[in-house]
């Protein structure tokens, strides 16, 4: 393990291509992610399987380990070891900017919104678009443009937002969502990471967002989402992966199985005979 | 009000981009409601001084004079806007004005010729701006704390460079930057002018005065988002020092001889004038074109009493109910509207009496 963690780190910064090209007929594959935090481990074999445009669902109780393997996805957390292939290539994703690059855009469970600008500036926020040449040296921005873009991809999403040109602290939690979502998909994206997209919002909302999810993939994105709202989960997931105790349990086609299998499996109750017996948590790294 | 919940809930009729509807935005702006208070006040004051004074205020003498008073404090506020809207805030600026003058006039003492020295005493503020920004961003310490230290170092610098004295010997042209006239025209206020000018496209038009805000309002959204944190705290630092170089050569011309002395009333004036300006201390909010009013504004109060023969006792009482009073009504205006402040209290006290909650 500790070889393998070391092949990693020898592939160096950035979303380079690793040296093997792993054959995978997924859009995004993990293979036996390993994270420990001081020795305490947080996820042993993450498994999961991203398909081209589905909708999947990543579910298990307080550490079973998903946001450990949303943040390795999304570059937030390097992994102590395994294997992350994107369309068919060996990655690896040394921060949040160098998942972007690939393609995985997050919509953080706060939003990362920045209250004091408005819409549109929050969506182009960290890839403005500048006036052409002399000025662009100064860094001076071409508002009317990143507006008119902001104001297509608001209306691509149908969401209700009617003017980008208002401040985010004045919008309503559903409305917030959907500029951190619009920020996600605008640029060129292929997969969305969504944390827990309907905590925190009222019943309306919540509707409006999981709309929100199912138009994404209308529009031929994949979407990767923590949940743990269950209801949630069976309106919009195509397919549903359980983690329990930092291992991936199973994954289930959302229509092949039932909210009482999906407790179970997330409490050990059943499905123990796909769990293989723990492996000793190595000390340290 | 109407607006604003019509605006939140997205019921606002497609975004025609109407001056009216410009208009109506504008209006709800916070920094634009401030900017209004504030002209309201300077042309209030300035009218009941001119009237009071027998009609001195709204003079070319009067006006020239204004502005010499003001200027320094006004460059070195436009920038020092940028820092507080980034989450931190520059102390050492005082310490900075004095160790450029000093500089400055040693350089020129020494056979320099003063474009040069003038250039070289502000990248002695730059200096001292990248020192603070090494300070804050790689050893982490807080701002407040680390530019009160460098505030120290300057002062303590400039002492010794000097002896402790005033700098004697400078050619007479030396005053010219900080009090002189060309054509009429005080020197200081086309300077003025033109750093305030570059001050608000920097902060309105350029994607670091964007990143200002972001940095100020939430560093840890700006950072998942791109945005380089380090490097725009970095550039606010060394530009509030530049504007504190440059506006210790002008403060050093104003007084004639550069002298090590630290005037800690410049540093809070400037701080005043951030403030009435609708800068907020927590960042993420803040214009530079509000600092220059609110610096103007603090002009014009010092120069009314100043003309009505008052006290600077009772300056110092103006100055401190100013600030008290324009951060007063900025939290009432912050509640809204008064219908939103009656619901908060009725709401208060039925909490009081209702026995079932």
């Amino acid at each position: 393990m500790a070889e393998r963690a070391g092949e990693a780190e020898m592939r160096g910064r950035g979303a380079s291509l690793g040296p093997q090209s792993s054959a995978s007929k997924f859009l995004l594959e993990t293979r036996g992610l390993t994270k420990h935090f001081a020795g305490v481990v947080a996820l042993s074999r993450g498994d999961f399987q991203l398909r081209e445009n589905e909708i999947h669902a990543i579910v298990g109780d307080n550490g079973a380990g998903k946001s450990t393997l949303l943040k390795i996805v999304t570059g937030a957390l390097q992994p102590d070891a395994g294997d992350i292939i994107f369309d068919g290539e060996a990655v690896r994703i040394a921060d949040p900017t160098a998942a972007r690059a690939l393609g995985i855009s997050t919509v953080f469970q706060d939003l990362a919104l920045i209250n004091h600008l408005d819409a549109s500036a929050n969506m182009f926020l960290g890839r403005e678009i500048l006036l052409p040449a002399p000025l662009a040296w100064f860094g001076v921005l071409d508002k009317r443009a990143m507006r008119e873009r902001a104001e297509t991809e608001v209306r691509r999403l149908k969401v209700g937002v009617r003017s980008v040109d208002q401040l985010v602290a004045g919008m309503s939690g559903g409305q917030r969502q959907a500029i951190a979502v619009a920020r996600a998909v605008a640029f060129g994206t292929r997969i969305v990471v969504m944390d827990e997209p309907t905590a925190a919002l009222g019943v309306r909302e919540t509707a409006a967002v999981l709309d929100l999810i199912l138009e994404l993939k209308e529009q031929g994105l994949a979407v990767m989402m923590i949940s743990h709202s269950m209801p949630d989960v069976f309106k919009v997931a195509d397919r549903i992966t359980v983690l329990r105790l930092g291992q991936t349990v199973a994954t289930v086609g959302t229509n092949e199985t039932s909210l009482q299998d999906i407790v179970g499996l997330m409490t050990g109750a059943f499905g123990s005979e796909r769990t293989p017996a723990p492996e000793p948590a190595t000390p340290g790294r | 009000m109407e607006a604003v919940k019509d605006i939140a809930l997205g019921a606002m009729r497609p975004p025609a981009r109407s001056w009216r509807r410009r208009l109506r935005l504008a209006l709800l702006d916070r920094d634009i409601q401030r900017l209004i208070v504030n002209i309201a006040l300077i042309l209030l004051i300035g009218t009941v001084a001119h009237v009071a004074g027998g009609g001195k205020f709204f003079t070319v003498r009067n006006i020239d004079a204004l502005v010499i008073q003001i200027s320094v404090m006004t460059i070195i506020a436009c920038a020092m806007t940028l820092v507080m809207v980034a989450g931190a805030i520059d102390i050492s600026v005082p310490g900075t004005v004095v160790l450029s003058g000093v500089v400055a006039g040693l350089l020129i003492v020494h056979g320099l010729p003063m474009w040069l020295a003038y250039a070289l005493a502000t990248a002695t503020g730059v200096l001292v701006g990248l020192v603070n920004s090494f300070l804050v961003i790689a050893i982490g310490i807080t701002s407040l704390i680390a530019t009160i230290g460098s505030l120290y170092v300057t002062q303590g610098v400039a002492n010794l460079l000097t002896n402790g004295l005033p700098i004697i010997g400078l050619p007479l042209s030396f005053a010219d930057v900080g009090g002189g006239y060309v054509a009429g025209v005080p020197i200081p206020l086309p300077i003025m002018l033109g750093v305030v000018a570059t001050f608000v496209a920097i902060q309105k038009l350029t994607r670091f005065g964007r990143y200002t805000v972001a940095t100020g309002s939430n560093p840890q959204a700006a950072f998942l988002n791109g945005v380089n944190v380090k490097r725009t705290l970095t550039l606010c630092f060394a530009l509030s020092g530049a504007a504190a170089g440059w506006g210790g050569v002008m403060y050093a011309s104003r007084i004639g001889n550069p002298a090590p002395v630290v005037d800690n009333d410049l540093l809070f004036q400037i701080i005043v004038a951030i403030v009435i300006g609708g800068t907020a201390l927590t960042g993420g909010q803040g214009s530079v074109l509000g600092t220059f009013v609110g610096a103007v504004l603090i002009g014009v109060v010092n120069q009314s009493l100043n003309l009505l023969g008052v006290s600077t006792f009772w300056q110092y009482i103006a100055l401190g109910l100013l600030l008290v009073l324009s951060v007063g009504s900025d939290e009432i205006m912050r509640r809204n509207s008064m219908r939103e402040f009656r619901r908060r209290l009725f709401a208060s006290w039925k909490g009081r009496v209702g026995p079932s909650s």
